[in-house]
């Protein structure tokens, strides 16, 4: 530095460019740290704020592209910021260029996370009654994520590989940094806006690859949490590893360890839709064979039945029973008038058994007084009477010779 | 028959009803024809949706004035 001889003078720009020489070599790299305080972010996307502890204060700001990825500090938290300090000529000002910056304590963003779980778990934002089911046989796959990187190859390298049948939605967000916030928020807008659109998707997976608890920041914020639970399809949430857990998987309806996972469990592979579909085609022509089979089983049946193999039975048959009652009727007739028949030669025969005929025909005969009166006592009868003595084939006159004692018979 | 505004899965579903019926077993024979060719006509329109040999990707973005607009993806 050399010093301008006396009666001479700087000018200002001279000065000032002598002062920001030794302060931009002096001070770069450095840290610095403090609390930050009046921090705004206007349309350019630059992130001014100032960093001040309890006896100065410094201008510092983060330009868009590094603000872009980074979790930006809220006033009041105390931050280690790294950068250069530069000096604004037209100003005559000086400030911190921040290219990184980290909260002091690592337990910050930690302590944040934390409380804004047990805030919407208390809501019963992740509760297992709020998840809803996927579509089996989605059409259409929304993927919220960054448009470069790997994630989206991955995605669609899945699925074109298992389920080329399904159609990819693409909405680009930035996933990380202070772009990520508002852009996952305007994508599930923008997805809002496809209901009853020929594009109307049937799930939606929001995915990003790994990083660290800042990288994953903006799927911890709790607007873009709502916004997945208010998303009018089915979310998968595949941010980070497997061993990340952000809060918007917590409130997905389904968590995939991976962005890769994720499009594996959205849709069903195509070679099992074919395999389902043949068992169905299977299915049905054994069904349809089975039911013809059985109707001529049932054909077969019915033709083999006596009426229809031999119809003249129909009529034989009725003539035959015709014959039959004849053939009945005819025997009991027949019984009936051999049964009289034989009534008739009993009654004959006991007739006969009686008829005094009979008995006279059997060597007995009968004694009768001339008028023919039949005598069954020798009381009262004289010698010398006539009677008519009886027998079976004629009769005889003749008289009494000699009356004995009727009672004398016995001795 | 079989109407083209069916999805996928209710083309799935309703080859599932179909098939069941057939299998039931008690169509008489000129319904269990018909279930069987809407049955068929529902398996080659599934397959025809399944037969796109590459993935289409669609790009949802905003046009100037900020409405979304969808884009064809190359």
């Amino acid at each position: 530095m050399s010093t301008p001889p006396l009666g001479e003078a700087w000018s200002v720009s001279e000065l000032t460019r002598e002062i920001k020489d030794s302060l931009e070599d002096r001070f770069d790299p450095v840290r610095v740290e403090g609390e930050v305080s009046g921090s705004k972010r206007p349309a350019s996307g630059h992130f001014y704020f100032t960093l001040k502890d309890e006896g100065a204060v410094l201008s510092a700001v983060m330009w868009r592209s590094t603000a872009a990825r980074m979790v930006l500090p809220e006033d009041g938290e105390r931050v280690v910021a790294a950068g250069r300090i530069t000096l604004f000529e037209p100003r005559g000002q000086y400030q911190l260029v921040v290219s990184a910056l980290k909260p002091v304590g690592e337990g910050d963003l930690q302590r944040r996370y934390e409380e804004l779980r047990q805030r919407l778990e208390s809501e019963g934002l992740f509760a297992a009654t709020r998840k809803r089911d996927l579509p089996t046989y989605p059409r259409r796959v929304a993927v919220i994520t960054s448009s470069t990187g790997a994630v989206l190859h991955d995605i669609k390298n899945v699925l074109s590989r298992r389920s080329p049948h399904v159609e990819l939605l693409l909405v680009a967000s930035p996933v990380q940094g202070a772009e990520a916030v508002p852009g996952l928020l305007a994508a599930f807008e923008r997805l809002s806006f496809c209901q009853g659109t020929p594009f109307e998707p049937d799930l939606v997976i929001v995915a990003r690859g790994g990083g660290s608890l800042e990288d994953l920041w903006a799927f911890n914020d709790e607007a873009v949490v709502r916004a997945a639970v208010r998303c009018p399809w089915p979310v998968i949430s595949a941010v980070g590893h497997e061993t990340d857990f952000t809060l918007c998987d917590y409130a997905a309806d389904l968590r995939a360890p991976t962005p890769s996972a994720a499009a594996e469990l959205c849709a069903p592979h195509r070679e099992s839709l074919l395999e389902e579909l043949e068992a169905y085609s299977q299915r049905m022509a054994d069904a349809l064979l089975d039911t013809l089979e059985r109707r001529r089983e049932r054909l077969d049946q019915l033709a083999s039945r006596p009426c229809l193999k031999r119809p003249q039975q129909l009529l034989e048959r009725p003539s035959q029973r015709l014959d039959w009652q004849e053939e009945r009727i005819r025997a009991a007739s027949e019984h009936l008038l051999e049964r009289s028949r034989m009534r008739l030669s009993q009654e004959v025969a006991r007739l006969e058994a009686l008829s005094p005929l009979r008995v006279l025909s059997r060597g007995f005969a009968a004694v009768e007084t001339e008028s023919g009166k039949i005598l069954s006592s020798a009381k009262g009868l004289r010698e010398g009477q006539e009677i008519r003595i009886r027998f079976g084939d004629g009769r005889v006159r003749s008289r009494i010779l000699y009356v004995e004692d009727a009672r004398n018979d016995k001795s | 028959m079989t109407s083209p505004e069916l999805t996928f899965e209710e083309s799935m579903q309703r080859l599932e009803e179909v098939v069941a019926a057939l299998e039931g077993g008690t169509l008489p024979l000129d319904q269990a024809m018909e279930s069987y060719q809407e049955g068929v006509a529902l398996v080659r329109t599934c397959r025809e949706r399944l037969s796109s040999a590459e993935l289409v990707v669609r790009r949802l973005t905003e046009d100037a004035a900020g409405n979304p607009v969808v884009e064809e993806e190359r």
